[in-house]
């Protein structure tokens, strides 16, 4: 088990990736400065929370509603505002948020809650049901019981234990983390090693150190990952029962891995918007917005259409949101939330969605790493991004993307896949 | 094709352009020339939407296009070039060329998201079909660069490249030349030729360089102060005494 407060920081940093990333696509890759993107969030929150708990829908399907109202909203900003241009579209889009944030607060207080938010004041939700109440596997521990041996669970016996199940799931997350943490750990190294190459070409070492801790780390991985099969068989068998649960069904890992799979899901999906007619036209006019009308794009569609995506995506990071924190009221959504979000794409850099992953992650990290300093806190956050915007104003990886190279015979396999659907057709 | 009817822009107390008509029909190249300011580039503008023109109408084979916004008259068939470069400097080359195709193209923006079987084939054959407008623009070797990265003279037939691959039935090409030198400018000037034959394009061309649209234009049109002071083939435009004394007064004003 890890602690429950570093628990909160790893799911808010993949929230905020989403977050900031439905932001990117709308500042970094269409050039529409919006102020008020923390309006969409708290409608999803809102949307995904009461459509939940008062109204028992599926979690899924909340998350769901949650983008279409946060989209819905965002229509109704945008006709208006995406007319404007700089500085303009800015200030109205701030002024739409804050009317938002207000429309919240006089909203039925049954249901919305007023000033104390939801769960608080909000008197037909006793509580927003959790992402660890919602992904429980069947066969998961309690979390009371978690680390412990049967014989330590006084009281009530754990739970029913489904072997079948314990079995499955222990193989789909040892097969998931191999390849998340497999594939990722591959492209880091490419990354790197390409980096070298071109940089320090001269010095030998520094390549084989790298393969030294690539091809350690693989080994470490796998190794570990046996023990663990080997562990869920015991687990099955009867033998160090609770030692299995506590490594795999922890309902923790199981909100990891979900969250995980949301921001590559949503990655995979604005990564295909980007390379497609609607994504070329969206980036164009960012570029250049009169030459592209004169390529024949409408422009205020495309930015309208772009601006819908975007809101669609803060409203689901927004239901994430409403599930990750025990409470919430309409006041958190303020102008700084829109800001934290900006400083998240302006850091990473703009029109770059690893960016976007890097700025996240800093500054959620960041404000957390400093409470150790007390009122200190905020200065040294504060000079942090002044001197990352002096030193680094283009945002860490400017608009260039860290795309690994998908391993040759991966790529072999989607070419002939791709070739022999290519002959299929002609 | 295209023809413009006592067309006048009118800003502030300024006519810009006054009562101007010109017409140019499929393959056809035809110039327009004029001292600066005279509102040559205020007529690209009027033409393509930019402007909305004070009197007057603007015809595109029978359909007037004065009020229509700008990226639908590029749809009916006209595209157009610009005097300072209008690239999408930090996009491939390839990119840029794909962009102005993109709208011949169609599939559902839920197609685009799942990158279904249906999208990567269009993709597939957009890709397809830049690669051979590239390839007839001679910038095959430079696809996967970024447009800044072009050297000047290619970076100009990047754009015309782009302006051909919306394939338009009017192209307005502003002051082409501009930047280039002898060299260049002469295999441009063949492109433009061949452009015009091949296609059966009506081209529009400012341009400074007299010798050059004197040796590439059928019909020439020039403009001063907005007004149109002579038209006619290159040995008439020569010899108009009102087209001597515009540019001998404007060379009068720039010594002055």
């Amino acid at each position: 088990m890890i602690n429950e407060y570093i628990e909160t920081i790893i799911i808010l940093i993949m929230i905020n990736s989403i977050f900031a990333l439905s932001l990117n696509l709308i500042i970094g890759f269409n050039g529409q400065f919006s102020l008020g993107h923390a309006a969409f969030l708290a409608i999803g929150a809102y949307a995904s929370a009461i459509v939940v708990a008062a109204y028992n829908f599926p979690f899924l399907i909340g998350l769901f509603v949650a983008g279409v109202m946060a989209a819905v909203l965002g229509l109704v900003i945008g006709v208006p505002t995406l007319r404007l241009r700089g500085d303009y579209l800015a200030i109205a889009t701030l002024g739409f948020a804050e009317i938002t944030k207000m429309v919240l607060l006089i909203m039925p207080e049954k249901i919305f809650g007023g000033a104390t938010g939801i769960p608080g004041g909000a008197k037909e939700i006793d509580k927003v049901p959790q992402l660890s109440d919602l992904l429980r596997m069947p066969g998961a521990i309690a979390p009371e019981f978690a680390g412990k041996l049967p014989s330590q669970c006084t009281g009530a016996a754990p739970v029913n234990i489904n072997q079948t199940m314990n079995l499955i799931f222990c193989f789909v997350w040892i097969i998931a983390t191999l390849i998340v943490v497999g594939y990722g750990f591959y492209a880091l190294y490419r990354w790197l090693k390409g980096t070298v190459e071109r940089r320090i070409s001269g010095k030998k070492w520094v390549l084989w150190s790298l393969r030294l801790v690539y091809w350690g780390g693989l080994i470490v991985l796998a190794v570990t990952n046996t023990k663990r099969i080997n562990d869920s068989f015991y687990g099955v068998f009867g033998v160090h029962r609770s030692h299995t649960w506590n490594s795999y069904l922890s309902t923790q890992w199981t909100v990891f891995l979900f969250l995980i799979v949301a921001v590559l899901l949503i990655t995979w999906l604005c990564v295909n918007y980007l390379r497609s007619t609607y994504g070329r036209a969206v980036i164009a006019i960012r570029e250049d917005e009169i030459a592209s009308t004169m390529l024949g794009i409408g422009e205020f569609k495309f930015k309208l259409m772009n601006f819908l995506v975007g809101t669609f995506f803060a409203g689901v990071a927004g239901g994430l949101l409403a599930h990750s924190i025990p409470s919430f009221n309409p006041f958190e959504f303020d102008l700084l939330k829109s800001v934290d979000a900006l400083l998240m794409v302006v850091l990473g850099g703009m029109g770059s969605i690893t960016g976007t992953f890097f700025g996240a992650t800093v500054l959620t990290i960041l404000p957390e790493a400093l409470r150790q300093s007390k009122e200190w806190r905020m200065v040294i956050y504060s000079l942090t991004l002044v001197l990352l915007m002096i030193f680094k104003p283009k945002g860490f990886f400017g608009s260039s993307e860290f795309s690994p190279k998908i391993p040759d015979f991966l790529r072999r396999l989607m070419d002939n896949r791709r070739g022999a659907k290519g002959a299929s057709d002609a | 094709m295209l023809e413009l009817r006592n067309v006048s822009i009118i800003f502030g107390g300024l006519r810009a352009v006054d009562q101007l008509s010109i017409s140019v029909r499929a393959g056809e190249l035809n110039g327009l020339i004029g001292p600066n300011g005279a509102g040559k580039t205020t007529v690209f503008n009027a033409i393509t939407g930019v402007y909305v023109p004070n009197e007057g109408e603007i015809f595109l084979g029978g359909t007037i296009l004065n009020k229509m916004p700008t990226h639908i008259i590029c749809r009916k068939g006209i595209a157009r070039t610009f005097q300072n470069l209008r690239l999408f400097k930090n996009l491939t080359v390839l990119d840029n060329v794909k962009i102005a195709l993109d709208r011949n193209y169609r599939y559902s923006l839920l197609d685009a998201f799942l990158r279904t079987p249906k999208c990567r084939r269009i993709e597939r054959e957009i890709e397809a079909r830049a690669y051979s407008i590239l390839d007839e623009h001679g910038l095959v070797s430079h696809a996967k660069s970024l447009a800044k990265n072009l050297p000047y003279g290619l970076q100009k037939h990047l754009e015309i490249a782009r302006a051909m691959a919306t394939s338009p039935k009017i192209l307005l090409l502003d002051e082409p030349a501009a930047g280039l030198n002898d060299a260049e400018t002469e295999s441009l000037m063949k492109k433009i030729h061949n452009l015009r034959d091949e296609y059966k394009l009506g081209i529009l061309l400012i341009e400074h360089d007299m010798k050059l649209v004197m040796g590439i234009c059928e019909t020439i049109t020039v403009l001063d102060y907005g007004k149109k002071i002579a038209e006619g083939t290159a040995t008439e435009i020569q010899n108009n005494p009102r087209v001597i004394e515009a540019y001998l007064g404007d060379e009068k004003e720039v010594k002055g």
